[in-house]
């Protein structure tokens, strides 16, 4: 992958590996300056190797989760790139007729091809120039009667195909003798796709159906599905025959419709070439040469007004939200160019693009804009299009999408990752309480601690990024088995394993940057240790800090906002004592990266008015402040609302913070004991919370505005939601300890081991608490993922939803239209006739040009597409509507009846509503949206006025036609089409803005007894092999889809499992660490009568405690956040529910685990001998 | 007065770590009579505290017998003995070895709800032990919240909390001033005299040695002198 996040990974790998060396080496030279700290830190590593590897294991798991999502991006990424490469071969850039990719009916001439020859003779990028005759057409194998309904066929020019050839002839027939350009005009190559369908062997003969009917050809070379012969992603099988073959065949005298151009590569993937740059520069270079001076000069001069380019730049302006779209750019690159005052090489790119152009005929006169028409007709000659690096852009997008998919999700894991180290780091720390209390006790500095538990924690973080590293390839590896598996079947794509650097480095390094942090605070936070407390080992909820005066704490800020003054005069006080000084310079000179001074800074205010905050009601303005400052500009004051969920949200947590201090303050001041306050104040506080974020995303959307908030919003909920319970449940920890000792009654025996097992959690409430809230976490994130995908599960419940009704779909060339299908399946002889289908219904379909009426922002015309079907599709489907205007009917049925009657009415497709980015990828910036109509207010609307006209070359642009939406369909349905901005009409519409004809393309059958769906679509197919049907079993391609969608959520759900490996391991290492600590307390309650078996059942208890609240928050509050994403994103026809068979399996399973986790080091405690234990 | 409730025959025991044998305990053989209050006395490393863990069974030994009230010790399961432990013997360790996580009330209550009884009794038996000990108002205190002599107190509650038997006791004022130590051992002269319990003291002390009935005075593993 090249980005994530939006940012380069070459810059992502490059700054964390920086980031990394920086803090290993003013580690290491902190260290050499001070050895004996360092050996002092070091000694326990090698000293407690089952400590070290147990640290080391709770350590990675962060790293391994980072590296396993970036690899599986990196192996998606690098399918999909190779698919299209192969495909491609050596073309990168592809020139066609500019009406040809409207349409598909206009070609090339000889004078084209010599102007492109004689343009890049002498261009050393270019190294090959090749003229085709590329189209589809149905083939068939008479001797075995096999059909295919589309091939690509490829008429090659044979004596331009230097270039071309490095790789038609792979190694496997290399051993073959025949040259291509020996192909005679009867003869084809074909590839491995055609002829393992067709069973053809090299001189078999095959039959091309084209416009002029039946023809033969002899087969004379099979190869290898790439390049040339590599067919496109759909439709895999290719047959190569000479140009003038196919010219006749497709009766276009000597005229091509393709035009590649191979560049001379110097990156190479695989066998296949790439050379990013070049390819860019010959594309422009091309598409300038191929843009009409004169017409471009013209369109300058009609254009260049004071008027013109101020209506520009308001346009400009009203888009500034979206200023990385290439409409954005080169809208600003057409107004500076207005402003140079002479045609630009900018200019001329900017008006070959078809949305700059209706920009700029929204803002101009009529009497302009039929000038202007004229002179758009002779502007472009030739499109170009940069297709390779379109292709590895195309595989970029994708891949980074399913990792920014899976780093949303598998943040959680991550933090419970961290969570996990920092746990760590507190249990060794109190492990080492006593020890430490000597220390600072005989003179150790608190920055000497610290320094000492960083040393020992970089050591430890640099292991586990090594080993997580691995892990996390190594189950990359394991998860990318599921997708290699799963599309085994399938020919569009093949998916392995594949790794780079780039993301090997970031892993590494993001694992280590992330570990050494949460080290420093776990050091930090240790460091601030009570001597005395420690010493005499009371738990760490003795531990306050000591409070400063007002006076010493702005001394302090003071010192701090004059940072390094100050410091500076420390350290030459120092130095003048004669005193070691390096570490302060090193300390004076780190302070100059204004970062961390800022931080600091920022710090020490808190800390500054802290004592205040922490009495409740000076908190109350700021929070207020915050979520005023959060709020959507309409709601909140102009010029002060930063439209943000997340300071909004950051508003609503301290303004409740400030409240609960302050019940805690008034409570104080009526006298309450000190634990109640606590108790009341603070459960308030997370119960507040709590509602908050299990509100329904848009339920304040009344008071705030709609707001601006990305995937953090969900993550940042997500925690804290889970915090909050597990806030609430901790201060109320009484209430279960009561529940336990009620359930446990009945069994007297086990009352002093509950006892214990309750007491050690109830003593370190943070561990405890921390535990408790990332198994809730980890449990939480699978329960989500477990029943969103329950919810898309209900297509294949419920079909209809997605085929309306229809069984079959035949797709058709548009050259070799049908006239009657009936009367076709009736003349040939053959099982079927047209009796065997109730409905046979067709459909064409046409890209338009669309703008809404009435809208200020929507002026612009704007991509989509209409399809226009006969009577029979619109009176028989039963796609069901979301929403509909009563004035047309009650009913989705009456609804449909209305277009039959009034060819002004439609239904559009549910991705053509507006709607704010949720979930799914962002939309297209040039593709109609419809506004007004709320996606999630399903029911009764008021229909929606649209203009139409075609688009370029396609007919009379000028004449609008009126169009009324009377509906929408829901999102599920006519999933398979491939377009999904469809507008639903009735045919007639077509003829009337289209000049030229537009016949039906796609037939749709329902069968009269659904007996032998596959079977018949595969006799449609050869009965209309003339017209090249393409016919697909919906049923088929619906399960299809589905098992390719169970793969993915296998992969992801393998993916979240290692979110639970972090869950387990927490609970083990717990577990282990607490057999350490208690060894002296095993052996007493040993020596006064627990038995074996009562302390191994304490320490499973323990865990089984954490893990069953766990997961039953985790059940709770994932269910609840599950249904306000359906709530969001549901429509008609998925139905919310918890698939219980799966929680249950996966609950048990982490139940399971964590029992087995404990189970060895609960062993191990009751084996503790107690005289032995006794003993130290 | 002469019923015998600790019998050691002949018992041995070495430690063994990597490259070194300690012979801790050499044909080591005993009888204490019930009621009875021996000190068990010796330089550092003579073996007085695993003789101790021995004829309680806190710890193995490699050959010999032990018999406590009539029962061989080698006889008894680890669950039996851990009950037996419950139920019939009391601690009391030089670092007091209170559990830090329950309440000094709690503390005294496990080993009465270990040895079968229903918390209700357990909370009245405790607070009546804690009170004769002299803590009645430290109840709810967690052991780190107490002084040294009082946690040392807290643990003879626990000790006496199923009114053992046998109560052993490994160096009871090692840790504590000597103030606090002359009233711990008034504390146990009195419970010995009253209860008739019967008391087997490690101890460095010869002031506390004094005050008992008897001294075993141990060296290099063996007994010496057997103060009878």
């Amino acid at each position: 992958m090249e980005k994530l996040f939006g940012i380069e990974m070459n810059h992502l790998a490059i700054s964390l590996a920086s980031l990394m060396v920086i803090i290993s080496l003013s580690t290491i030279l902190l260290a050499l300056r001070n050895r004996v700290l360092l050996k002092m830190a070091l000694r326990n590593i090698p000293r407690r190797k089952s400590q070290t590897i147990l640290i080391i294991v709770g350590l990675m798991l962060s790293t391994t989760i980072i590296m396993s999502a970036l690899s599986i991006g990196d192996s998606i990424n690098s399918a999909i790139r190779i698919g299209s490469l192969r495909a491609l071969g050596e073309t990168d850039i592809r020139l066609s007729s500019p009406v040809f990719s409207r349409f598909g009916d206009d070609y090339l001439d000889d004078a084209v091809l010599d102007r492109v020859e004689r343009e890049l003779k002498n261009d050393p990028r270019v190294d090959g120039i090749l003229p085709l005759l590329r189209k589809k057409l149905p083939i068939l194998n008479e001797s075995n009667e096999k059909t295919i309904s589309e091939v690509i066929i490829v008429g090659l020019k044979l004596d331009s195909l230097d270039g071309f050839t490095n790789n038609i002839f792979t190694p496997e027939y290399e051993k073959s003798k025949f040259e291509i350009t020996d192909l005679d005009d009867n003869e084809t190559i074909i590839n491995k796709s055609l002829s393992d369908k067709l069973d053809l062997k090299i001189g078999d003969e095959l039959t091309i159906v084209s416009p002029i009917g039946r023809t033969n050809h002899i087969v004379v070379e099979i190869i290898e599905a790439i390049g040339l012969a590599g067919g496109e992603e759909s439709t895999p099988s290719s047959a190569l025959i000479p140009i003038t073959t196919a010219q006749k065949l497709f009766q276009r005298g000597s005229e091509y419709n393709l035009i590649e151009i191979s560049i001379a590569g110097d990156v190479v993937y695989d066998i296949y070439s790439l050379d990013e740059k070049s390819s860019k520069e010959v594309s422009e270079k091309l598409q300038l040469i191929f843009t009409n001076q004169k017409a471009s000069e013209e369109i300058y001069k009609l254009i260049n007004s004071p008027e013109v380019i101020k209506k520009l730049k308001d346009e400009l302006i009203s888009r500034e939200s979206n200023s990385d779209s290439s409409t954005y750019i080169k809208l600003s690159q057409l107004i500076d160019s207005l402003n140079i005052g002479y045609v630009t090489d900018d200019f001329k790119i900017s008006i070959t693009d078809t949305f700059i152009i209706s920009i700029v005929l929204e803002v101009i006169n009529e009497d302009l804009k039929n000038s202007l028409y004229i002179q758009l007709s002779e502007l472009e000659e030739l499109e170009v299009r940069d297709i390779k690096n379109s292709a590895i852009e195309f595989a970029e997008t994708i891949a980074s999408g399913i990792v920014i998919f899976f780093t949303i999700f598998g943040s959680f894991s991550i933090i419970v990752g961290l969570l996990l180290i920092f746990l760590i780091f507190v249990m060794l720390a109190s492990s080492r309480t006593t020890e430490m209390g000597i220390a600072r006790a005989i003179g150790t500095k608190r920055r000497h601690l610290i320094q000492m538990f960083t040393y020992e924690g970089l050591v430890y973080s640099f292991g586990a990024s090594i080993v997580g590293t691995l892990l996390g390839l190594l189950s990359s590896v394991i998860l990318m088995q599921l997708m290699i598996r799963a599309f085994s079947e399938d020919d569009e794509i093949i998916f392995y394993f594949s790794v780079t650097l780039q993301s090997i480095i970031i892993a590494f390094s993001a694992g280590f940057v992330l570990t050494a942090l949460t080290v420093f605070l776990s050091a930090y936070r240790v460091s601030k240790l009570n001597i005395v407390v420690a010493i005499r080992g009371l738990s760490e909820e003795f531990v306050s800090e000591e409070n400063l005066s007002t006076k010493k704490r702005a001394l302090i800020l003071f010192k701090w906002l004059f940072g390094p003054i100050p410091f500076a005069y420390d350290t030459w006080k120092i130095w003048r004592s004669g005193q070691g000084v390096f570490i302060r310079i090193f300390q004076l000179i780190s302070l100059f990266f204004i970062l961390p001074w800022i931080i600091i800074i920022f710090w020490k205010i808190f800390k500054f008015f802290q004592p205040w905050f922490i009495s409740g009601w000076p908190l109350l303005p700021v929070g207020v402040l915050f979520m005023i400052l959060g709020l959507d500009p309409e709601k909140g004051i102009a010029g002060l609302a930063y439209d943000s969920a997340a300071i909004v949200t950051l508003g609503i947590i301290i303004t409740t913070l400030s409240i609960g201090f302050s019940v805690r303050a008034i409570l104080r001041l009526k006298g309450f004991r000190e634990e109640l306050q606590k108790r009341i104040s603070m459960t308030l506080i997370g119960i507040i919370l709590l509602i908050f974020f299990s509100l329904p995303f848009d339920a304040l959307d009344n008071l705030t505005g709609e707001l601006e908030g990305g995937p953090e919003m969900f993550i940042l909920s997500g925690v804290s939601l889970v915090a909050a319970s597990v806030w609430i449940i901790m201060h109320n920890a009484e209430i279960i300890v009561w529940l336990v000792s009620k359930i446990i009654e009945p069994w007297k025996n086990l009352k002093p081991v509950v006892k214990m097992a309750i007491a050690y959690p109830m003593a370190a409430r943070l561990r405890t608490g921390l535990t408790l809230a990332m198994f809730s976490l980890v449990i939480f994130t699978m329960m989500i993922f477990a029943i969103l995908i329950n919810l898309t599960n209900s297509i294949q419940e419920n079909p209809d939803i997605a085929s309306g009704g229809f069984d079959i779909r035949g797709t058709i060339r548009p050259e070799l239209p049908i006239k009657d299908p009936k009367m076709i399946l009736d003349s040939i002889q053959s099982e079927i006739s047209s009796s065997d289908f109730s409905v046979i219904a067709s459909q064409a379909s046409l890209r338009i040009e669309a703008r809404q009426q009435d809208t200020e922002e929507q002026k612009i015309f704007k991509n989509a597409r209409l399809v226009g079907s006969d009577d029979e599709w619109l009176n028989n489907n039963n796609y069901e509507l979301t929403h509909w205007d009563p004035k047309y009917g009650s009913n989705s049925k009456e609804i449909w009846e209305s277009l039959v009657k009034n060819s002004n009415l439609a239904v559009i497709s549910a991705e053509l509503i507006w709607e704010e980015d949720g979930f799914g990828p962002p939309r297209d910036t040039d593709s109609l949206q419809i506004k007004g109509i709320d996606p999630e207010e399903k029911g009764e609307i008021k229909a929606v006025n649209l203009d139409l006209r075609p688009p370029l070359g396609q007919g009379d642009m000028d004449r609008l036609e009126e169009v009324i939406i009377i509906g929408v369909l829901d999102q599920f349905a006519d999933n398979y089409e491939n377009s999904r901005n469809n507008i639903y009409m009735n045919y007639s519409i077509i003829e009337k803005i289209s000049s030229k004809p537009v016949p039906f393309t796609v037939y749709k059958f329902k069968l009269s007894n659904d007996s032998s769906g596959s079977e018949i679509t595969r006799i449609l197919e050869t009965l209309f092999i003339n017209h090249g049907m393409k016919a697909k079993y919906i049923m088929d391609e619906i399960d299809q889809e589905q098992s390719q969608s169970n793969a993915f959520n296998q992969l992801f759900q393998g993916f979240m499992g290692l979110g639970l490996l972090v869950g387990v391991a927490s609970l083990g290492v717990i577990s282990f660490r607490a057999v350490v600590e208690r060894r002296q307390s095993i052996g007493m309650m040993r020596a006064i009568g627990f038995k074996e078996r009562m302390i191994q059942i304490q320490f499973l208890m323990e865990s089984a405690i954490v893990s069953i609240i766990g997961s039953l928050l985790g059940i709770a509050l994932g269910s609840l956040i599950a249904w306000n994403i359906y709530d969001t994103i549901g429509s008609e026809g998925v139905t919310f529910s918890i698939p219980w068979i799966n929680v249950v399996i996966v609950i048990s399973i982490a139940f399971f685990f964590s029992l087995l986790t404990t189970f060895l080091p609960s062993k191990q405690a009751s084996k503790i001998s107690p005289a032995e234990a006794l003993r130290y | 007065m002469t019923e015998s409730i600790i019998t050691a025959e002949n018992i041995n025991k070495t430690y063994r770590s990597k490259d070194i044998t300690v012979r801790a305990l050499a044909d080591v053989s005993l009888e204490v009579t019930k009621g009875e209050m021996v000190a068990v006395m010796g330089p550092s490393g003579s073996g007085k505290t695993t003789l101790l863990n021995c004829l309680s069974g806190l710890d193995s030994i490699d050959s010999g017998d032990v018999i406590i009230s009539g029962q061989l010790l080698r006889q008894m399961s680890d669950d039996k003995l851990s009950e037996y432990r419950a139920k019939s013997m009391g601690f009391v360790f030089q670092a007091y070895n209170l559990l830090p996580v329950i309440t000094a009330q709690e503390n005294v209550e496990l080993p009465i709800i270990l040895a079968g009884s229903s918390q209700k009794e357990a909370r009245k038996k405790a607070v009546e032990k804690l009170e004769m000990v002299g803590l009645g108002d430290r109840l709810d205190h967690l052991p780190a919240e107490l002084s040294g002599g009082q946690q040392q107190r807290v643990a003879i509650a626990r000790a006496l909390s199923n009114d053992p038997s046998i109560v052993w006791a490994d160096e009871p004022t090692g840790n504590l001033d000597s103030s606090n130590a002359t009233e711990i051992m008034d504390l146990i002269k009195k419970l010995n005299q009253e209860q008739q319990q019967t008391f087997v003291l490690v101890t460095h002390s010869e002031d506390i040695g004094s005050q008992t009935n008897r001294i075993l005075r141990m060296s290099d593993g063996e007994i010496v002198d057997d103060g009878k």
